[in-house]
């Protein structure tokens, strides 16, 4: 049993670097000051030149304003709509099928989703441009979202409520002041995927955007063309803004479920 | 006596707040798959499709061999489930039963990270990684164990695997993790003491109470696989040519009807997979566990 166990850990352990291995390896490369993609030979090599090289460049900022601004719409949509399901969820009575139509986008490759969402489009002549891109996007989120949302909501005890309603509150007032402050992370949490996400995501862009680019695109053009190390510092860039993002979450999450803990009877 | 005066539970079928997400869900997902799918049945014109019933999509799809590739990356993205269920099981099993409750959500959120992370950024460094003066031929030269870098790394079927487990084992780990979760460590308790030995109660208990995570797992790696251009684009080389990059000339090329049938095709895959899904291993189950 405990050979058992040893070989687990060292399994894991192995494909925990098969999984991190690649990020890691281009956050390093990023640091490397020739032009060669190798490991930095010694401490005294590590240097920021492709980082302040990247930041000089010209399509980049508005690569990065583009990425952001979808990003914080997808977000908002996102976080709505899953709010909005959550409510809906505890009156449902039919509640998997909703659930269900809420999950299916995960189940369609994305690469008909593309096809199908830029056909779609076309069909009720709405040109391909930044809305479009958002309305992808906010699907593609709307699943990840939904869940982190529901399981939220699904530690909204009923009676209190009840309670709130009992003690002369109406609905909006139930809202804002029961519900809202206990789900509160839930719903963070929804719109910060959809941000997520949304920053990440290319192939939908890819299909969907006409002239406009965004991060991700931006880069696929850069990397399937050869493109100066500064690509590596773009990477690394986006590497570390996504796990700062992703911690804070994390944090967030854990002290709102704490004090939610602490408030529920 | 309690008095209602407040609004029926559960007495209202369909409450108002549905409406908006659930018609987003259905304008946007679901309508323009069907769409798809009845338009590959439209003959196509010069720049876009007409309402004449044909199946001539479907007859090119076999006559000009169009199913080899669509069979090939049927084949890949089978491979790599079936690999990625081989890894991910057993790190599920490990994350759920073996490391402490309290590192399990730090265990779980590592996990999760990579998907978060563009999966650009981690193709295009696999590429680094496999090429040949990457990462693996030079630590291979350096210790001695070969004396050129190796070619067979890149830019082949292999590499895409690797690509394709690299970005979507989490997926498969996740539904497994959350079915684990759902065997009661008394039934485990029971087993044994039953006499049954350790891997007796892995095959004969477990893993088939498991079956609707290992289920989900598998239709995500699946679907995940057959949607994904970027491993095939980037790892794959000019030599493989897959359904997505067909796919994509074929949309170019303005031959709607065609890129239709394919995603017709592969929908009716994917849907069917499903369907298997809720019907036999009873994903269903798996939704309740998020309650």
């Amino acid at each position: 049993m405990i050979v058992l166990k040893i070989l687990l850990w060292i399994f894991t352990a192995f494909i925990l670097v098969f999984i991190f291995l690649p990020s890691f390896y281009l956050l390093i490369i990023s640091f490397e000051p020739s032009e060669m993609e190798r490991v930095p030979k010694t401490f005294s090599d590590f240097s920021i030149k492709w980082y302040i090289r990247l930041f000089q460049k010209q399509r980049l900022p508005a690569a990065i304003k583009q990425s952001v601004v979808i990003g914080i719409f997808t977000a908002i949509i996102t976080a709505c709509l899953s709010l909005l399901s959550g409510l809906a969820y505890r009156k449902l009575r039919r509640k998997s099928y909703f659930l269900g139509l809420l999950i299916f986008p995960i189940f369609v490759p994305g690469i008909i989703v593309a096809i199908s969402l830029s056909v779609f489009f076309k069909m009720i002549h709405l040109s391909a441009s930044m809305t479009t891109v958002i309305l992808g996007h906010v699907l593609y989120s709307l699943p990840f979202a939904s869940i982190v949302t529901l399981v939220s909501f699904s530690a909204l005890q009923e009676g209190v409520i009840e309670a709130a309603r009992d003690l002369g509150a109406n609905g909006f007032r139930a809202f804002k002041d029961i519900i809202f402050p206990l789900t509160r992370g839930g719903i963070f949490g929804g719109a910060l995927f959809g941000f997520l996400l949304s920053l990440n995501e290319f192939i939908r862009a890819y299909f969907l955007s006409g002239w406009q680019e965004t991060l991700p695109m931006y880069m696929f053009g850069q990397m399937k063309g050869g493109a100066d190390p500064s690509i590596y510092a773009l990477a690394g860039f986006i590497l570390s803004v996504s796990i700062l993002l992703l911690v804070f979450i994390m944090l967030y999450f854990s002290i709102v479920r704490s004090r939610s803990r602490s408030a529920s009877y | 006596m309690k008095l209602r005066t407040r609004e029926k539970k559960g007495g209202v079928l369909v409450p108002g707040e549905i409406f908006l997400p659930a018609l987003y869900v259905m304008i946007l997902g679901i309508i323009p798959l069907l769409l798809i799918i009845v338009w590959s049945f439209f003959e196509p014109t010069e720049y876009w499709i007409r309402p004449r019933l044909t199946i001539a999509a479907y007859t090119k799809f076999f006559t000009l061999g169009r199913y080899i590739t669509f069979l090939k990356t049927l084949r890949v993205s089978v491979t790599v489930t079936v690999i990625a269920l081989l890894l991910g099981y057993p790190i599920a099993f490990f994350i759920r039963k073996i490391i402490k409750e309290k590192y399990r959500t730090l265990i779980l959120f590592i996990f999760i990270i990579p998907f978060f992370l563009s999966y650009i950024i981690r193709i295009f460094s696999l590429r680094l990684i496999l090429g040949r003066n990457g990462l693996i031929n030079n630590l291979l030269v350096l210790t001695g164990l070969v004396s050129e870098p190796l070619e067979g790394l890149l830019f082949n079927e292999f590499a895409v695997h690797i690509g394709l487990l690299s970005s979507y084992l989490p997926f498969m780990i996740f539904p497994i993790v959350l079915s684990i979760e759902r065997v009661g460590n008394s039934t485990i308790e029971a087993s044994q003491d039953l006499g049954a030995t350790f891997f007796q109660t892995l095959f004969k208990v477990i893993i088939p109470l498991t079956k609707p995570g290992i289920f989900a797992g598998c239709i995500f790696v699946f679907v995940s696989s057959l949607g994904s251009t970027v491993e095939w684009d980037l790892l794959g080389g000019v030599s493989e040519l897959s359904t997505q990059q067909m796919l994509e000339s074929l949309i170019t090329a303005l031959k709607f009807p065609s890129t239709f049938a394919i995603s017709t095709l592969i929908l009716i895959i994917t849907m069917g997979a499903l369907l298997l899904g809720f019907r036999y291993a009873r994903i269903g189950d798996l939704f309740e566990t998020l309650e």
